[in-house]
């Protein structure tokens, strides 16, 4: 398993469009997703589940991905959230 | 936060008409405008409507979740409509949704906004008989009672 920290940056936070295209990402990888945010681990290829986390701008996420494609899995995911998932601010 | 909070009891449609998501959208627009909820109706449609073009938000299950900000609605303004027939949403799983929770907040606050959302996305997500216990529900108390009930079991 490989995991990082994460800093959601985008102005909205994690909402619902976000959500969506994290799990789209996600769901492009065989590697299980999983996001903690102050102990709540949740599944990353839910938009149930991120929804859930309400993790506004300047909130720290640990994104845990485990699988045969761990690696590129996790440095787009990573990618996705540091360029604020292609919003403006 | 929770979803009962947020839910007036002046703030369900029991028994939605369209099947269509835009006409959805419109009739509950025009239930907030008959209200007096919400004043500028074609703007509110527009923003959804628009909002929808971008992904749906049927987040699965059987639920959507439309929504947008309006500046101006300085309290948050949440809705739910509940179909018997079923909306086409064009969820990602393909199938109809049954229960909708339109929510209108405020372009200052996104902090709230997805708190909102956390708190409709934790009470759709734990309880499966969820659905079918709110198109059971014979009223508009009786289903804010399922509603609050389901919630409470969240925090056991």
């Amino acid at each position: 398993m490989v995991e990082e920290k994460v800093l959601i940056k985008n102005k909205l936070g994690l909402h619902a469009r976000a959500a969506v295209k994290f799990v789209n990402l996600a769901n492009r990888f065989h590697s299980s997703v999983k996001i903690e945010k102050d102990g709540n681990e949740i599944d990353g290829k839910s938009i149930l589940g991120i929804l859930t986390l309400a993790a506004v701008k300047d909130t720290q996420v640990t994104l845990k991905v485990q699988g045969k494609d761990e690696q590129l899995a996790l440095q787009s995911l990573r990618e996705l959230i540091d360029n604020k998932f292609q919003e403006e601010e | 936060m929770k979803v009962h909070n947020l839910l007036m009891q002046d703030m369900v449609i029991t028994d939605l008409n369209s099947q269509q998501r835009g006409d959805a959208l419109k009739e509950m627009v025009d239930f907030l405008k008959r209200k007096n909820k919400i004043s500028k109706g074609r703007e509110l449609y527009g923003k959804l409507l628009r909002r929808e073009e971008l992904g749906s938000t049927a987040i699965g299950g059987g639920v959507a979740i439309p929504h947008c900000k309006m500046k101006g609605v300085n309290s948050p303004i949440v809705l739910l409509a509940v179909s018997r027939q079923g909306v086409e949403f064009h969820s990602l799983d393909g199938k109809p949704c049954y229960i909708l929770f339109l929510v209108i907040s405020s372009p200052e606050n996104p902090s709230l906004n997805l708190q909102i959302l956390a708190a409709i996305a934790h009470l759709v997500r734990k309880s499966n008989s969820l659905k079918k216990k709110i198109l059971e529900a014979k009223s508009i108390s009786s289903l804010l009672d399922v509603i609050r009930k389901e919630e409470e079991k969240l925090n056991e």
